[in-house]
């Protein structure tokens, strides 16, 4: 054992935990939302990543997350080759293919949805626990 | 065109741009490392992040990043299984396989070596540019 040890942290399935503004249960029939960073797993974190493991077996996919935003920036990232996806960002609604990063800037309401295809999304937030980067009242 | 639309980045080849404390060629050697985010590609981004598709082809994979610190934290992510890979944090030398999160808070020294394996890195920089 070292100091450093705590750093090293393996991904778990998120299951039935909560996630605010988004539904759980629906998010998980496309595929597992995997815990790969937060501030229970490592103590001084201040990023907050997911990656949800998608496969949309009957296109296009549900939609699992409600208008939102957060007081500190995003990214969802689509690494790989294979998923058309759907961002609301204020009121615009942009159709993406992947590989593709979205940015989003503090306080942009946003949502995403999955409409076809398979692979992984990582998304980003820069802080530490999800639910305490939300914002009530924000723009766009 | 709408007002957002300069959010949404499309990902492209670093090829041989410099990446400070990083060799191109040993970078190179284990497959691309492709953009996904930073200042220039998105005005106001204060997230750096590159994706390297890695395949270990050869009995011994390269050094290619030095031992080096950040002003800020990073996280190496390794979504999938199938790589083997060694960090260095401070003085500690750790072996780790996927899928795994390395956290690296601002200012411990650091380094990575891929083992062996396929996959892909994920390396998240919490500031707009590498470096």
């Amino acid at each position: 054992m070292g100091d450093y040890d705590k750093y090293i942290v393996k991904p778990f399935d998120w299951a039935e935990r909560p996630l605010i503004h988004h539904d759980r249960e629906v998010m998980d029939g496309i595929g597992p939302l995997m815990a790969f960073l937060n501030t229970d797993m490592v103590g001084d974190a201040d990023l907050n990543i997911f990656i949800h493991h998608i496969d949309v077996k009957n296109p296009p996919g549900p939609d699992y997350v409600e208008m939102h935003a957060h007081e500190v920036s995003q990214a969802y990232v689509f690494p790989l080759p294979g998923i058309t996806f759907e961002v609301t960002l204020g009121d615009e609604v942009h159709r993406v293919e992947s590989p593709a990063t979205v940015f989003i800037p503090p306080r942009l309401r946003h949502t995403v949805k999955i409409i076809e295809g398979s692979g992984i999304e990582v998304s980003i937030v820069r802080n530490e626990k999800y639910e305490q980067s939300l914002a009530e009242d924000a723009d766009g | 065109m709408g007002k957002y639309d300069g959010l949404i980045a499309k990902p492209f080849d670093w090829e041989d741009r410099d990446l400070v404390f990083h060799s191109a060629n040993g970078l190179a050697e284990l497959g691309p490392l492709i953009a996904f985010l930073n200042r220039e590609m998105v005005d106001g981004a204060d997230i750096n992040i590159f994706v390297h598709h890695i395949e270990v082809k050869g009995d011994e994979a390269p050094d290619y990043v030095d031992v080096h610190t950040h002003d800020c934290s990073q996280a190496y992510v390794f979504p999938e299984e199938g790589l083997r890979f060694e960090v260095i944090l401070g003085e500690e030398t750790h072996v780790a396989e996927s899928p795994a999160t390395v956290f690296i808070p601002a200012g411990l020294r650091h380094n990575l070596k891929i083992l062996s394996g396929k996959g892909i890195e994920v390396c998240i920089l919490r500031k707009g540019y590498y470096g």
